[in-house]
């Protein structure tokens, strides 16, 4: 039985992948999250500068899953690209570098800076809901995410993830775009909403930043449907992200034609281990219903 | 899940440190901890000084939030989620030391009550800056307890640090340490132990974002544990050729030298 897959030529062991914004921040965590069984890591999103993200709470734990506004602290560039370098050079998984920029022109500066730390992929954040000073996300706009995507592929050879937000009208329209300006593999979803949890004793909206994205189980369906849209529209290869905790689930997404899943928020409830199970739960799966390969998964509710 | 809890009582214990008294019992064991809400300013990790019956909470204010804090009274409501943490104190030894400096105390207070309780010996060291900054310990610890005072200044008990303590009382038949202060203190303390072969347990502070281990902002190098989440109790042999010691992580994620 055969767990690879491939994403813009570069083979990843399992389909599993540590998503952006859980654990993240060290080389360290990435490492663990890499020998916990994660076929890939991806790094926190690194920004152009230090910042300390919103103040607490940055979470609020729901029924079905989580909302947060951590508010993309970050370092600044230069201890990001130390913590970046240390992680390539000790994970032996692929390791992928999300990062953003607060304009088209500085996503092609921040993509030509860490790529100096030779990551295996790097990931265009032009999804983030949480941080009010940078507006509505540029994902919003295929416009936009098409002239950051083309900024981006100009600036660097690495391959080129692009995450985009569920939170529009017609996903599919930015998927082409982004492709059509030269992205190698989609990340979809980021986190859903933004959403608001209110406090009714205190009557204080909980998070500090007021509204936060929403993810986990409850975000699954919409997950599953944007990349099954996204995989109709576009040929690069998908990553499917959003309330994956179980190999069925991680199914689900691949079924849907993702070719690879993102795990985030499954980490509150099943810890690192979490990618280990969802691989196990997966192997399962296959050899009950006789399937030696995830290509033969891949892509199968399309028909 | 945040909810908000009235404040049964307030206990002032120095000039800077009080102790809040929640309406709240809850099923914890000795070092997990809460984060408290004050809704518009802040959340905030804290661990519990009692745990039999309503639960407490020693703080000293050290900045806006705490200030805040200082200011709340009986009646007040204040937002509380967890508890949280796996790393949690464990009863190992038959004669246990716990070594504290200031509030450090507080999540040491609990594993006191049931050492006790299971019929162990405890000697506890409480240091601090000086006499002003100890937390008055004799009527909550009782007579079964061999309590020693230390301060830097030697304006109340003996002169010099809790460890200096500790390394005096070595030869009294402890067999487990567990601390909670400064963190040189608490490295000074943990090279104490492992010279001595004596099994120890040690809190972690770090800023903590999400307390649920899932932002990974609290990870140390190079284990990666995380402090919100495999902590804050960690046991010595965890923490060696660690960060602990040598650098923490800021807001930002930044590192500083302790």
């Amino acid at each position: 039985m055969k767990l690879t897959t491939k994403l813009a030529k570069i083979k990843l062991d399992n389909p599993t992948i540590l998503a952006s914004g859980v654990l993240g921040v060290t080389a360290a965590a990435l490492n663990r999250a890499s020998k916990s069984g994660a076929g890939a890591v991806t790094t926190k999103s690194i920004g152009p500068q230090r910042r300390e993200g919103h103040d607490n709470p940055v979470v609020v734990e729901l029924d079905c899953g989580l909302l947060n506004a951590v508010g993309l602290s970050c370092p600044g560039p230069e201890e990001s690209l130390r913590e970046l370098t240390k992680a390539v050079k000790s994970i032996d998984k692929p390791v992928i570098a999300s990062f953003y920029g607060k304009s088209i022109l500085e996503f092609g500066h921040m993509a030509e800076f860490i790529s100096k730390a030779k990551p295996d992929f790097i990931e265009a954040n032009i999804s983030c809901p949480n941080v009010g000073e940078f507006g509505l996300p540029f994902g919003c706009s295929a416009k936009t995410a098409g002239k950051i995507t083309k900024a981006v592929k100009n600036s660097t050879d690495i391959p080129l993830i692009v995450k985009l937000t569920p939170n529009v009208v017609d996903i599919r329209a930015i998927a082409i775009e982004v492709e059509k300006n030269g992205a190698d593999v989609i990340c979809a979803i980021n986190t859903v909403g933004p959403g608001m949890k209110i406090d009714v004793t205190s009557g204080y909206p909980i998070l500090s930043n007021k509204t936060g994205g929403l993810s986990g189980e409850c975000i699954k369906p919409i997950a599953v449907r944007c990349v099954y849209e996204i995989s109709e529209s576009v040929d690069i290869p998908v990553i499917g992200v959003g309330g994956v905790s179980s190999g069925i689930d991680a199914v689900e997404m691949l079924m849907a034609g993702a070719a690879a899943v993102g795990v985030g928020t499954a980490v509150w409830h099943h810890g690192v281990d979490v990618f280990q199970k969802i691989t196990g739960e997966l192997m399962d799966f296959m050899s009950e219903n006789n399937y030696s390969s995830l290509d033969e998964i891949i892509g199968r509710s399309h028909g | 899940m945040i909810e908000m809890v009235k404040i049964a009582g307030v206990r002032e214990e120095n000039p800077t440190v009080k102790t809040f008294t929640l309406d709240k019992q809850i099923d914890a064991r000795p070092g997990q901890f809460c984060m408290l809400w004050i809704p518009g300013l802040d959340e905030k990790p804290f661990g519990f000084a009692k745990l039999n019956g309503n639960i407490e909470i020693m703080v000293r204010s050290v900045g806006s939030y705490t200030r805040e804090m200082m200011s709340l009274d009986e009646g007040d409501l204040i937002g509380f989620r967890g508890p949280y943490g796996d790393g949690q104190f464990k009863l190992k030894g038959k004669h246990i030391c716990v070594v504290s400096g200031g509030v450090g105390i507080a999540p040491l207070l609990p594993l006191v009550d049931e050492a006790l309780a299971d019929g162990r010996g405890v000697s506890v060291i409480h240091g601090a800056k000086t006499k002003q900054e100890l937390i008055p310990l004799e009527k909550r610890l009782g007579d079964d307890v061999s309590l020693t005072l230390t301060t830097d200044d030697g304006s109340c008990g003996m002169e010099g640090t809790a460890c200096d303590a500790l390394r005096e009382l070595l030869d009294g038949g402890v067999d487990q340490i567990c601390a909670c202060g400064p963190e040189p203190m608490m490295k000074s303390v943990l090279d104490v132990a492992l010279d001595a072969k004596i099994y120890c347990q040690l809190t972690l502070e770090r800023y903590l974002k999400c307390g649920i281990g899932v932002c990974g902002h609290c990870s140390i190098d190079e284990s990666a544990l995380m402090v919100c989440r495999d902590g804050p109790v960690f046991e010595a042999k965890q923490l060696v050729k660690s960060e602990f010691g040598r650098y923490k992580r800021d807001k930002s994620g930044a590192i500083i030298d302790l």
